[in-house]
């Protein structure tokens, strides 16, 4: 049932693996550096990585200073492990368990219903809100905006592990393995939950396809 | 018999050609959720953090190395525990201490003997005692 989740971007992805061997080696050789006290190492860790770190959360939580508060937090506990870091792992997988573990942390204590504001929120008065804009451009402007915002409440109402897993396979582009080892689940239950998330996604978004 | 096997096969293959073709018409939409760029500052407030922290006190890095949550969860679970038997202690009543009396120790037992002999002695002088007294004195 769940083979048949499509791997996006295949011929891509090929070329992906033989640099990412690179990379895997690369990273672990900055941590091994930044665990012997090279502080420029860890500089060039947050180079490669904040972006994808940031990205991720900001799609979990939906709310763009909470995604870098929390990536703070992920990088802080890096740095703090550094003295007892070992390579068992890959590095990108521990960063996203770390970034996953707190994303999942705040929306289970409910702090996410606060963060996200909508398009269609009502303003102060009760009235609904009203974009001003001269421009000609704004009619496309605003319709792609709907479109944004239709995604991205489809993503926010799937369950929250459902949307971790999503994330990571659509734009981070992990494997199903490294996703399994982030979640801590069988790969599996990774598939059996993309699956899910994507047949509701399609669903929902079945009139924008 | 080969041939349902067929059609089935046939009938799985194409349902998981539909959910691909689906698949990537989904795919494209999905893409145009861009996330933001990262504010500028982002770096510089992480390495003042991180400064922060390697300027604090030793308490609160072993706090933070030892896990301040965890350190918590068992502080409150000490608490509890040490209200809980408090209160046992506190409720159960002590058991009443053993009736003197009970207690027959050998230098008791020799005083009570005595009582005793000098009880029949006197039941036996007490007949004679009382036809010596008066009758006045008899009837008091």
């Amino acid at each position: 049932m769940t083979k048949a989740v499509a791997q996006p971007y295949q011929n891509r992805r090929v070329y992906q693996d033989v640099s990412a061997v690179a990379a895997l080696e690369l990273d672990t050789q900055l941590m091994l550096r930044v665990r012997d006290g090279d502080a420029a190492s860890f500089g060039l860790l947050l180079d490669r990585h904040r972006n994808p770190v940031v990205h991720f959360l900001y799609r979990m939580v939906q709310n763009q200073a909470v995604a870098e508060e929390l990536a703070q937090e992920v990088f802080l506990r890096v740095y703090r492990s550094r003295t007892t870091y070992e390579p068992t792992a890959k590095f990108t997988t521990w960063l996203f368990r770390i970034a996953t573990h707190l994303a999942l942390n705040w929306i289970r204590d409910g702090r996410n219903e606060k963060g996200v504001e909508s398009l269609d929120a009502k303003a102060g008065d009760g009235l609904a809100r009203q974009v001003t804009d001269r421009d000609p451009g704004v009619e496309h402007r605003l319709v792609k905006e709907a479109r944004i915002e239709e995604i991205r409440r489809a993503i926010h109402s799937l369950p929250a592990k459902q949307r971790a897993a999503v994330l990571m396979h659509k734009y981070e582009e992990m494997e199903y393995t490294q996703i399994a080892c982030v979640l801590r689940c069988s790969e599996s239950a990774v598939k059996s939950l993309l699956f899910r998330a994507y047949q509701r996604l399609r669903e929902r978004l079945a009139h924008m396809a | 018999m080969e041939s349902q096997q067929d059609d089935r096969n046939t009938t799985e293959q194409f349902e998981a050609w539909a959910l691909c073709v689906r698949q990537e018409r989904l795919w494209p939409v999905l893409d145009e959720w861009e996330a933001p760029t990262v504010s500028s500052g982002f770096n510089r407030r992480l390495y003042a953090r991180i400064e922060h922290e390697e300027n604090a006190g030793w308490l609160p890095r072993l706090w933070r190395r030892a896990d301040g949550k965890r350190w918590q969860q068992a502080f409150s679970l000490a608490t509890a525990c040490v209200v809980i038997v408090a209160m046992l202690l506190l409720h159960v009543q002590p058991a009443p201490p053993a009736h003197p009396k009970s207690r027959m120790d050998p230098v008791d037992i020799k005083q009570v003997e005595r009582a005793l002999d000098d009880l029949e002695m006197l039941q036996q002088l007490n007949p004679a005692v009382k036809a010596e007294m008066p009758v006045a004195e008899k009837s008091l």
